[in-house]
């Protein structure tokens, strides 16, 4: 089949998928703890702490304000900026791993499309709109009074990259991105798309400190700040907010097998599911989220005894972390006493919108290197939360299903499962 | 090149209308429900975006219109897609925030004024346990929406789905203090997709070709507003039964997919959730 603009980065024999499988073969991110797949992977499994302290501005709550923050926005690979339409920081921020991710897969969009292939685009970004009234009226503008629209980022997103199939901007909370790879997964499925760009991305703000602040969600170790995202600790108080961009690429095995690419792995399972219970704090009762998990297993066809890790959603709020231990204890039964979760939100920060995407990366990570990201800073787990932690250090282990979950504002609920390919 | 999908398919099942002034919609978030529709918890709508107390008040009119038993829509997802939501709220918390700092910003900002507000409110208020999710946000809010509702419904987990849009009717100008003017209508479209009705409406998604496919359809036909979209849908409604099948709202979409929601489709097509 001819694959016009299409090479082979990574060319190896694979047997076990189903053809009609979705796997991913291409990975962009900018993040806290690097900006390719490579160093993101050694920085979680070295433990690294993204969190420092930054300048909060004049809106500033808190004299030391910290978070997990992106210096400078690396340069889009493949991509001439003289070229393209000016882009704010939230623009930027996606634009980089998206290229970078259509790069990784080895994937020239435009041509592919010009060969007749369909790709499409699902942007996991909850407060697009905001941010950038936001950041158009703190430097003078006037945009949030005005009623001119303009359009919204996700198709200018898809004009610049040449993207020709489909482009929606999804939004689940923290799940944003999750659900943006649920739809993505979905249309390739579907045959909507022979490709899908999927993942999401976040900025920081002054509205998205003070509001999450003010909400007392944010950790205020101030003092310490690579210390204070500490999920499942006994001593954890609220999480420490990120920033940055992930995006995966995903088509059907079938596909990649034809044009000899390695999958990093398949997206083998998808669980979603809304606790109806509260706007904000997540439901006491842990069916709904533990449905997730178990549709997702299900999709998967693996039981849960098979996974070999549970990256949690877990950022370190006093009643999310125990929700989610309830949530996945009920889900895996007596496997939960065996089965390893951490949580590398205590590296990276909460990446908000990016965050579900970010952390399928850390589960693509643990199988491509064996093994498995630990949560740094627990020196206490919480009794409450009790489950096959991994404090402090990596875990060496044959990885090959691993799980995700993310949860967000409104009950969203998802859960990913991950498998290695071959 | 790569074969077309079969095209999506999906009856609509019920669905309602609403269209307030600010001063209505204001008196809406403590208002009891329509008549046999469920309600609200207690104060539930107090910190909610205008769109997110119009599009909630959509939903609960369909269920009524509906008039299923209490627990049918446990398993539906909810994909809402507003257009232009949250903005007087930011603007006032902007010049909140320039005038008194970080202390000002509300913590229901996120919640309350985000893309995903009105799918949350809808699934939190209304005791619905499938997906929520909300979808563009922008000028192409209703396109999307669709596109990820009929993307929801390949779920085998999920029932049924309420697709919900809101618009202003045009986008208003606002005060430099974030404040409405009185005379902007909102409006809200509520539908209730379900695979297994079969009551004469329906949505339906034809992949083609390529893109492009626009430049055959007249400018009345590319307006992708949810007024239009509203009024074809009442039009529908009161056409009389010899005229419905001749009805038909369709939207060309840039990357060559085709929309239309139409009447009196053979009901064998709605076996299934989709079919050739």
């Amino acid at each position: 089949m001819n694959r016009g603009g299409v090479s082979s980065p990574r060319m190896s024999p694979c047997q076990t998928a189903s053809m009609d499988a979705v796997v991913i073969t291409g990975v962009g991110a900018v993040t806290p703890l690097g900006h390719d797949f490579s160093t993101i992977a050694e920085a979680l499994l070295a433990g690294t702490s993204g969190v420092r302290q930054v300048d909060g501005g004049p809106y500033c709550r808190e004299q030391r304000q910290f978070a997990a923050a992106i210096d400078a926005i690396p340069v889009p690979p493949g991509i001439d900026p003289a070229t393209i339409p000016h882009l704010d920081r939230l623009g930027s921020m996606c634009l980089t791993p998206l290229a970078a991710a259509l790069a990784d897969a080895g994937i020239d969009a435009s041509a592919a499309a010009a060969a007749g292939k369909r790709i499409g685009l699902v942007l996991g970004l909850g407060a697009e709109h905001l941010k950038g009234w936001e950041a158009d009226f703190l430097s003078g503008g006037q945009r949030v009074f005005s009623p001119q629209q303009a359009p919204s980022l996700v198709h200018i997103l898809a004009g610049i990259l040449g993207i020709n199939g489909p482009a929606v901007t999804a939004a689940a909370a923290c799940a944003s991105s999750g659900y943006a790879l649920a739809l993505g997964r979905r249309w390739v499925r579907a045959g909507l798309v022979d490709v899908c760009l999927a993942g999401g991305c976040d900025i920081l703000s002054p509205t998205g400190f003070a509001a999450f602040y003010n909400l007392r969600a944010l950790s205020r170790r101030g003092d310490a700040p690579a210390q204070a995202s500490r999920p499942f600790d006994r001593d954890r108080d609220g999480f420490v907010i990120g920033e940055g961009g992930a995006f995966l690429v995903l088509e059907r095995y079938s596909d990649a097998l034809a044009r000899g690419v390695q999958p990093r792995g398949e997206l083998a399972g998808v669980g979603m599911s809304g606790d109806a219970s509260h706007m904000v704090i997540p439901s006491p009762d842990p069916t709904q989220a533990a449905r997730a998990i178990a549709l997702a297993l299900g999709d998967a066809g693996e039981a849960p005894e098979e996974v070999d890790y549970i990256n949690a959603h877990a950022a370190g709020t006093p009643v999310g972390d125990v929700a989610e231990a309830a949530a996945i204890r009920l889900a895996f039964g007596t496997a939960a006493e065996r089965v390893p979760v951490s949580s590398t939100k205590s590296m990276s920060g909460h990446l908000l919108s990016g965050a579900a995407a970010f952390e399928a990366i850390a589960c693509l990570a643990a199988i491509d290197r064996q093994c498995l990201p630990p949560t740094i800073n627990l020196d206490s787990p919480d009794d409450r939360c009790p489950l096959d932690h991994i404090p402090h250090i990596a875990r060496k282990r044959s990885v090959r299903v691993t799980a995700s979950n993310s949860f967000g504002f409104g009950g969203a609920n998802l859960c990913l499962v991950i498998r290695r390919v071959a | 090149m790569t074969p077309l999908p079969l095209p999506f398919f999906c009856p609509i099942a019920g669905h309602a209308t609403v269209v307030e002034l600010p001063a209505a919609i204001a008196s809406l978030r403590d208002a009891p429900p329509p008549a046999g529709a469920p309600s609200l918890p207690a104060r539930f709508l107090r910190h909610a975006d205008e769109h997110t107390v119009l599009g909630v008040r959509a939903v609960q009119k369909a269920i009524a219109i509906l008039g299923r038993a209490p627990g049918a829509f446990d398993r539906w997802a909810v994909v809402a897609a507003p257009c232009g939501a949250g903005r007087p709220a930011s603007a006032r918390t902007l010049v909140q925030l320039l005038e008194g700092g970080g202390v000002t910003v509300s913590p229901h900002v996120v919640p309350q004024c985000s893309l995903h507000a009105l799918a949350s409110a809808v699934s939190v208020g209304l005791g619905m346990h499938g997906p929520n999710i909300g979808i563009g946000g922008g000028p192409d809010a209703l396109a999307e929406g669709i596109l990820a509702a009929f993307s929801i419904l390949e779920e085998p987990a999920v029932a049924g789905c309420w697709l919900v849009f809101t618009a202003w009717d045009e986008e208003p100008v606002l005060s430099p203090r974030g404040e409405l003017p009185p005379d902007t209508p909102c409006r809200a479209v509520a539908l209730g997709l379900d695979p297994v009705d079969c009551s004469g409406l329906r949505m339906s998604l034809w992949p083609t070709a390529a893109s492009g496919k626009a430049a055959g359809f007249s400018p009345a036909e590319r307006d992708s507003s949810l007024a239009a979209f509203s009024r074809r849908l009442a039009g529908m409604e009161s056409a009389s039964e010899p005229d419905r099948a001749g009805v038909r709202w369709s939207l060309p979409l840039s990357w060559g997919g085709l929309l239309t929601l139409e009447q009196g489709v053979a009901a064998a097509l709605h076996a299934g959730r989709r079919s050739a």
